[in-house]
């Protein structure tokens, strides 16, 4: 049976990949391509973070009744995270290669801290304790 | 349920970790010191307590601070794991440390007796200290990840080698008599280096590996098992059953699983860490195979060089290409935490231009120079010891310096951050 964890780190890997081919280019200075795989990396992390601000957060809030724990968190980070994609939109705008590879290895750093907590301890979580609603949750989540 | 234990924001102060960071590459500066002054004589002869001194800069004043410090960073960070009063705490181990460590190897060095009596109560409260809080942190965690179940099992690893140390100190230290203190010391220096250290270093690679250049993960029949067997392989070894070929095996399979993966990373671009490690993976191989020569090859410089070839060649560039990715990291972290709430924003410099690549590769290229020369050295003493000590100094100073500056970076913008949050209010 599919889980919640498998979806959502398959999602991270998607991401990952995406997000390797955009500095690739960068380092490459074809500013085309990394325009295009930039926008997929965005695009599709951005969907990644939409899917779990609106449908797992507040499933898991709900249920534990504590908003102010590991999502409050998560969001946060997904804050920071957003911030980091303006500021690698414009290094790319501005072709800095430079700027987008030093501000890369923050985000990388950042979003793969921010997996890890995800994958190791939310993740899990949510599939012992929303069990039942776990379909539901996954058509939502796809 | 319990959600308190997840509450991940918790990522403890920067200078918790960091003064173990900026301490540590002092003790290896201090090593290459005592080397460059005694010259060729150092390491002639293996129970020397110049060798012990020499020896314990790395491991104590280099290895273990910059573990303890690593650790108390990534456990709250990773897996919620949360020290209660971390920077207390952390003043107390990382001083217990630092005066422990100096007066044991000066002590050794000196030949001053009262030194060593007064290190033991150092390290003996330093390392009380580090290992409850280690132990509730790692004990408490429900979390069964194969990342925590190596790192417990190198904890438990940590407390045999301490308390065979304290014994063996015992000995220099109060004359107080042991039963076979050569085979005492064996236990001591396998479980410190095989136990604690490759097993700490195993675990932190499940993590970082995939983390640092994105690679796959490690597979997981690898990772749950690895750990267990090392652990059981050691306890056989210290009854008495010899199975410690099977360890050879097992470090070189960490080592080339390690290798291959970093061969299917996904980010191909240059990486001063991704240097070190792959340096360190292939000394690790190379430790391994010499350790095998062992049973139809002996010289007296054996022991000498499987330490080297351990220590010099796979742990120090592992450690030392982790901190290029860690101490960026936190700074900019630390920084942007900081303003988090201002509407007007500084510019946060980026990891790369808090330790620039430039001055990362003058520090790869010396210490992989250094420590060239110094397997040289132990073949022609005569020729290349001071040299290697030289270079190694250089190697040591230009960590010490990267970091040095890194911490100045962050003063800075901290300071600026400050003043215009007089502004923002």
């Amino acid at each position: 049976m599919e889980t919640i964890t498998a979806l959502l780190t398959d999602q991270h890997n998607i991401c990952d990949v995406l997000f390797a081919q955009t500095e690739q280019a960068v380092a490459a200075q074809d500013w085309a391509l990394a325009t295009a795989h930039f926008n997929a990396f965005h695009s599709a992390t951005a969907d990644h973070f939409n899917r779990e601000e609106q449908v797992l957060f507040p499933a898991f809030e709900s249920f534990t009744g504590n908003s102010q724990g590991p999502t409050s968190v998560m969001r946060f980070e997904h804050t920071q995270m957003r911030e980091l994609f303006d500021e690698l939109k414009n290094a790319l705008n501005q072709q800095d290669s430079d700027e987008y590879l030093g501000l890369s290895e923050n985000f990388l750093m950042l979003i793969r801290q921010h997996n890890a907590k995800e994958e190791q301890i939310l993740y899990p979580m949510t599939d012992r304790i929303l069990n039942h609603q776990r379909a539901e949750l996954l058509d939502h989540l796809k | 349920m319990n959600t308190a234990q997840l509450s991940l924001r918790q990522t403890p102060s920067l200078d918790v970790p960091l003064r173990f960071f900026l301490t540590a590459p002092l003790f290896a500066i201090l090593a290459m010191l005592l080397w460059l002054f005694k010259g060729d004589s150092l390491l002639a002869n293996r129970w020397s307590p110049d060798v012990l001194a020499f020896t314990h800069l790395f491991t104590l004043g280099f290895m273990l601070q910059i573990m303890s410090g690593a650790l108390l960073q990534l456990l709250p960070v990773l897996f919620g794991i949360i020290f209660i009063k971390a920077k207390l705490w952390s003043t107390l181990i990382h001083s217990c440390l630092t005066i422990g460590t100096l007066l044991l190897t000066g002590g050794w060095i000196f030949d001053i007796k009262i030194f060593l009596q007064i290190s033991y109560l150092f390290l003996l409260l330093g390392s009380i200290i580090l290992i409850s809080i280690l132990g509730v942190g790692l004990f408490k965690s429900p979390n069964k990840s194969p990342i925590l179940i190596s790192t417990r099992l190198a904890f438990i690893a940590l407390i045999i080698t301490l308390g065979l140390g304290f014994i063996l100190l015992a000995l220099f230290a109060f004359d107080i008599q042991i039963y076979n203190p050569l085979f005492l010391t064996k236990l001591h220096l396998t479980w410190g280096l095989i136990g604690w250290t490759l097993l700490l270093v195993v675990g932190i690679s499940y993590q970082v590996v995939p983390m640092f250049q994105i690679t796959p993960i490690y597979p997981n029949y690898f990772s749950r098992s690895f750990a267990p067997f090392v652990f059981g392989i050691l306890i056989c070894w210290t009854i008495g059953i010899p199975l410690e070929v099977i360890l050879v095996f097992l470090a070189i399979s960490f080592a080339i699983i390690t290798l291959k993966l970093q061969h299917k990373r996904l980010r191909k671009l240059p990486d001063i860490t991704l240097n070190f490690w792959r340096f360190g993976m292939f000394f690790l191989i190379i430790s391994a195979v010499f350790y095998l020569t062992g049973y139809f090859w002996d010289f007296p410089q054996r022991d000498i060089l499987q330490g080297i070839l351990f220590i010099g060649g796979f742990v120090l560039p592992v450690i030392q290409g982790m901190l290029y990715k860690i101490i960026p990291f936190l700074i900019w972290l630390h920084l942007t935490n900081a303003q988090l709430d201002f509407t007007k924003k500084i510019k946060i410099p980026n990891v790369k231009q808090i330790i620039t690549e430039k001055w990362q590769r003058w520090h790869f290229w010396f210490f992989l120079i250094s420590f060239i020369i110094t397997l040289l050295s132990i073949i022609f003493p005569l020729y290349f010891s001071q040299l290697a000590a030289f270079l190694g100094l250089i190697s040591f100073s230009l960590l010490e310096y990267n970091l040095i500056k890194a911490t100045q970076k962050y003063l800075t913008v901290r300071r600026q951050i400050n003043e215009m949050q007089l502004f923002n209010i």
